[in-house]
């Protein structure tokens, strides 16, 4: 029982991850139909923000924290207004156009970081053990500050004005333009919003291992999988898709075939997408 | 003789590109060139899914990681001579492709592009993790003698002159198959699915032959680069191959018969060119990637075209009735979105 619990504490800490990821690629597909590859790298960005901002120590965290989930929201805001505007139109030409960004990021990164892997552990050396589990305070920091960050994004998307206009836009854009809406500031209110959850998941994920430039390459394909388990565009489903994903994952790894874990991923998106196109929860794309 | 003049422009074309040698280039030159060629036959199969019919596929990554495992186990482990590890290699990738379409052209739009994502690097986990066949991460060194029609083929300039013509074929091939009937129809179903179904078009079985014939350039291409490259591993496949294919094919433009070509002589050429550190030339390949997009969504080859129109447009309303100068690819200015049907 023990172990059994000891896995879904990890496959929490991991999941924690994936979420803060989906549901800012969920989010912006939602409203702009833009398949944005370049999410990934946004919170590798915020990863770094945090090492450059809190090299050690568990207050300076908090500050690390902060600054990199606005420092990723502005910088998504800028990629925004500069390119995606651009590309709203034609929303192929968006991905596309974040196939490019993910070269330049990636590059830029390990140019000024160099290549090699990085970590922090302001919390160090602290276990609790609680029935049996053991439960490394960075990831208890990490389970916890994204259940926190989720209950404020659903009071925010759910309780107030401006997360109804956001709700508005993804449903029908034209019409809440129609209504007076502000459309187009809402579209980069959204960027900036997964901007901060990219920013938090990269605060948050360099906690749980280690960090180099490459490694939103192969989170985004992850995020996407989990956003499209859940069902595209459903920031409920995302949550959802990311226990999903990383379940299967810890399952993978309990029998001994870690070096397999990837390709079960990528099989059970495929798997999924053929059996039930809108995942799990309904997507907003009526285009299947 | 309707095609005369575009065979008489390949030819030149082809003439041109196996003169290369003659001019005493570098060894590094030389399989710059080759590697370039190489690019251009998979890229033609992927502008061909997306120019013609607006798919766009990212599982062309993976799908030559399978012709070039193919050939690389075959020539390796089972000693088979060239050709027929050529001929296996195209077969095996256009059977895997099949598959591939079978799966992923059930759904549409951003999905079709997404599972082909998700089929790239499903490739490229289960190369690194099927270990008893392909020795996961550590690669196969390709090192096989190599016999074609009595001719042993040893240096650089022996693969770029085999390369070079089997991309001529492929020119070919591929423009044949973009105006023949096929190709109109397969047209179709890129403007518009549901239209090209109820006129009787049988989209499932086209757009599904589509794919496996591309599929068949990606490994052709795959089985040249592990035979000139003499070393596969897992991660030179997979997406992230896709994305170099993908700019080779918009920075020329999908729809033109050169337009591949001309994007990746680009892509190869212009890093060594513009001679900066490795990582600052990808840069570069991203900043030049999402200005193409941006600025000539057309592509390159589509510069002419467009310069003539702003130069009709700055010199008053053409006198001509709209459409009576119009020739070629004249409806090429908007990229295809394939997106919103």
């Amino acid at each position: 029982m023990s172990i059994f619990l000891q896995q879904v504490f990890n496959t929490l800490s991991s999941a924690s991850v994936y979420a803060l990821l989906a549901v800012g690629v969920t989010l912006v597909f939602g409203l702009t139909r833009i398949v944005n590859f370049a999410h990934g790298d946004l919170l590798t960005v915020g990863s770094y923000v945090l090492f450059l901002v809190a090299p050690a120590g568990a207050i300076w965290f908090l500050a690390g924290f902060a600054a990199a989930m606005v420092a990723v929201a502005v910088l998504a805001v800028v990629l925004e207004r500069l390119l995606f505007r651009r590309t709203l139109v034609a929303p192929i030409r968006g991905f596309l156009v974040s196939l490019g960004l993910i070269q330049i990021i990636e590059s830029g990164l390990s140019y000024f970081f160099t290549a090699g892997p990085r970590t922090v552990h302001p919390f160090i050396d602290r276990v609790w053990t609680v029935g049996g589990v053991d439960m490394p305070a960075d990831r208890v920091v990490v389970i916890v500050g994204t259940a926190a960050v989720f209950l404020a994004l659903t009071f925010y998307l759910e309780r107030t004005k401006a997360g109804l206009m956001i709700r508005a836009v993804a449903i029908d854009a034209e019409t809440a333009g129609l209504m007076g809406g502000p459309v187009t500031r809402t579209i980069a209110g959204v960027f900036a919003l997964g901007g901060m959850l990219a920013g938090a998941g990269g605060a948050f994920g360099a906690l749980l291992a280690p960090v180099t430039p490459f490694l939103g390459y192969a989170l985004i394909l992850k995020g996407f999988a989990v956003a499209l388990i859940g069902g595209l565009g459903n920031v409920r489903g995302a949550m959802l898709g990311a226990v999903v994903l990383a379940a299967l994952e810890t399952v993978v790894i309990t029998f001994g075939l870690s070096t397999w874990v990837s390709f079960f991923g990528f099989t059970l998106m495929i798997v999924l997408l053929i059996v039930r196109p809108r995942g799990l929860l309904r997507g907003v794309e009526a285009e299947i | 003789m309707r095609y005369g003049k575009s065979l008489v422009v390949l030819a030149v074309v082809t003439v041109l590109m196996l003169l290369l040698p003659a001019v005493g280039p570098s060894n590094r030159v030389l399989s710059l060139a080759t590697l370039a060629a190489i690019y251009a036959i998979v890229t033609y199969g992927i502008a061909l899914l997306f120019g013609t019919g607006g798919l766009l596929s990212i599982a062309h990554g993976g799908l030559w990681g399978i012709g070039a495992y193919t050939a690389a186990l075959f020539a390796v482990r089972a000693g088979w001579s060239f050709l027929p590890v050529l001929v296996l290699s195209v077969v095996i990738t256009a059977g895997a492709a099949t598959l591939v379409a079978l799966m992923s052209l059930r759904v549409r739009g951003h999905y079709f592009t997404i599972i082909t994502f998700a089929v790239a690097e499903g490739i490229r986990a289960l190369i690194n993790a099927w270990t008893p066949v392909t020795a996961g991460t550590e690669g196969i060194v390709v090192v096989a003698p190599v016999r074609v029609f009595g001719f042993d083929i040893r240096s650089n300039a022996d693969w770029y002159y085999i390369v070079v013509v089997s991309l001529a074929v492929v020119i070919a091939l591929t423009r044949l198959v973009v105006v023949s009937r096929f190709g109109r129809r397969f047209a179709a179903t890129r403007d518009n699915l549901d239209l090209a179904a109820s006129v009787g078009i049988g989209v499932s079985r086209l757009r599904l032959l589509a794919f496996s014939l591309s599929g068949a350039l990606a490994g052709l291409g795959g089985a040249y680069w592990a035979y000139s490259q003499t070393f596969v591993h897992g991660d030179q496949f997979g997406a992230a191959a896709s994305i170099v294919f993908i700019l080779c094919m918009l920075l020329g433009g999908a729809r033109y018969t050169y337009g591949p070509l001309i994007g990746a002589v680009i892509v190869v050429f212009m890093p060594p060119l513009l001679a900066l550190p490795p990582l600052l030339a990808t840069a570069a390949l991203g900043v030049v990637f999402i200005l193409v997009i941006l600025l000539t969504p057309g592509g390159l080859a589509s510069l002419p075209e467009r310069l003539g129109q702003l130069w009709r447009r700055w010199r008053g309303p053409d006198p001509r009735p709209p459409g009576a100068g119009a020739a070629g690819d004249g409806a090429a200015a908007a990229v295809p979105t394939g997106v919103a049907s």
